[in-house]
């Protein structure tokens, strides 16, 4: 059990002290989008800190002026796959305003889905 | 001669290593694409779940050289909702099919070939390896590409004592081995990719460079 404990705290050290040497600041507010988002693909029971860590993401980048592409969308379908269609339309018609790039995909999906409302 | 030349290049394989080739950008920079529609990674390495880990690795450093990039979950699941769940399909799909669904203006293929430890003894060693390869979704033609393989191995400083230095090297190895730390590594290779030489992938549309003509 002491090895256990002992390899915990070895493992936290390593992970603090960091691989990467000379990665670039990023543009854009991402918070913990990387992780939380792996954790949900492996396991879907962690949906709930992936919807959060996207809110913190999308609401620190929105008052710094940094929001991250693409994080509104995945958070609107985060919702449609819990059946909120309308709060998933809200958050793609977010995007759509902030990366005019997405307009087209995201004016499809919201059609697909007023045509047949809810799955 | 060419022994002198020989020994230098297996030095190079084994840091960090990089294929240079000289860039053509004509391409891109006749295509400027606003978007790039990032697909899932194809896994060709032993470890089943790199594509998982991988994926959300990549729109962080192409949003930053100035890129829209397309929401990598949904899209995934987009693509599967339209038949295209099986990664090699997608990967031997005309783009144009892509662009009926995104219009995006283009899209980045990976290949994962190496994401694995290896542990010997009282050494860990994590290795990723990396294909990029960014087509234009009007054309299906390549507009950049890149690869890239890194090397980690935890180094641990010596405190003079040799039974102290080997327990340290023991436990960091074994930590190596229980938690890899790939998604450091996966950073750096694309952000090496895609911001760092001659090779690195031109800013975008909202990039802070101004595009060079």
């Amino acid at each position: 059990m002491k090895y256990v404990k002992l390899l915990k705290i070895f493992t936290v050290i390593y992970m603090m002290s960091g691989v990467v040497s000379c990665v670039a600041p990023s543009r854009y507010e991402w918070g913990n989008y990387q992780m939380s988002l792996y954790n949900y693909t492996k396991h879907p029971e962690q949906r709930s800190n992936y919807e959060k860590s996207l809110l913190r993401a999308i609401e620190t980048g929105k008052k710094n002026n940094n929001l991250a592409p693409g994080l509104l969308a995945e958070l609107g379908y985060l919702k449609l796959e819990t059946g909120d269609t309308n709060g998933a339309i809200e958050l793609f018609e977010q995007e759509k305003k902030s990366f005019p790039e997405s307009s087209f995909f995201l004016d499809k999906t919201i059609q697909s889905l007023k045509q047949a409302p809810s799955s | 001669m060419k022994k002198l030349i020989v020994i230098p290049c297996f030095l190079g394989l084994f840091s960090c290593a990089t294929t240079i080739t000289p860039t053509d950008f004509t391409k891109l920079n006749e295509e400027r694409p606003k978007s790039i529609l990032i697909l899932p990674p194809l896994n060709n390495s032993t470890n089943v779940n790199a594509a998982e880990y991988f994926i959300s690795t990549l729109a962080p450093p192409f949003s930053n050289r100035g890129y829209y990039t397309f929401p990598s979950y949904m899209v995934m699941k987009t693509l599967a909702d339209n038949g295209l769940s099986d990664t090699s399909i997608i990967y031997n799909t005309e783009t144009t099919r892509l662009s009926n669904l995104f219009n995006c203006d283009a899209a980045l293929y990976v290949k994962i070939n190496t994401w694995n430890t290896i542990y010997v003894v009282l050494a860990a060693k994590t290795q990723v390896s990396f294909d990029y390869e960014l087509k234009s979704c009007k054309t299906n033609e390549i507009l950049w590409k890149s690869s890239k393989t890194l090397t980690y191995t935890p180094s641990n400083n010596s405190t003079g004592n040799a039974l102290a230095d080997l327990a340290v090297a023991a436990i960091s190895a074994a930590a190596q081995k229980a938690a890899p730390n790939y998604i450091p590594l996966a950073n750096q290779a694309n952000f090496e990719v895609t911001s760092i030489g001659p090779n690195a992938i031109p800013s975008g549309p909202y990039g802070l460079e101004v595009p060079k003509n």
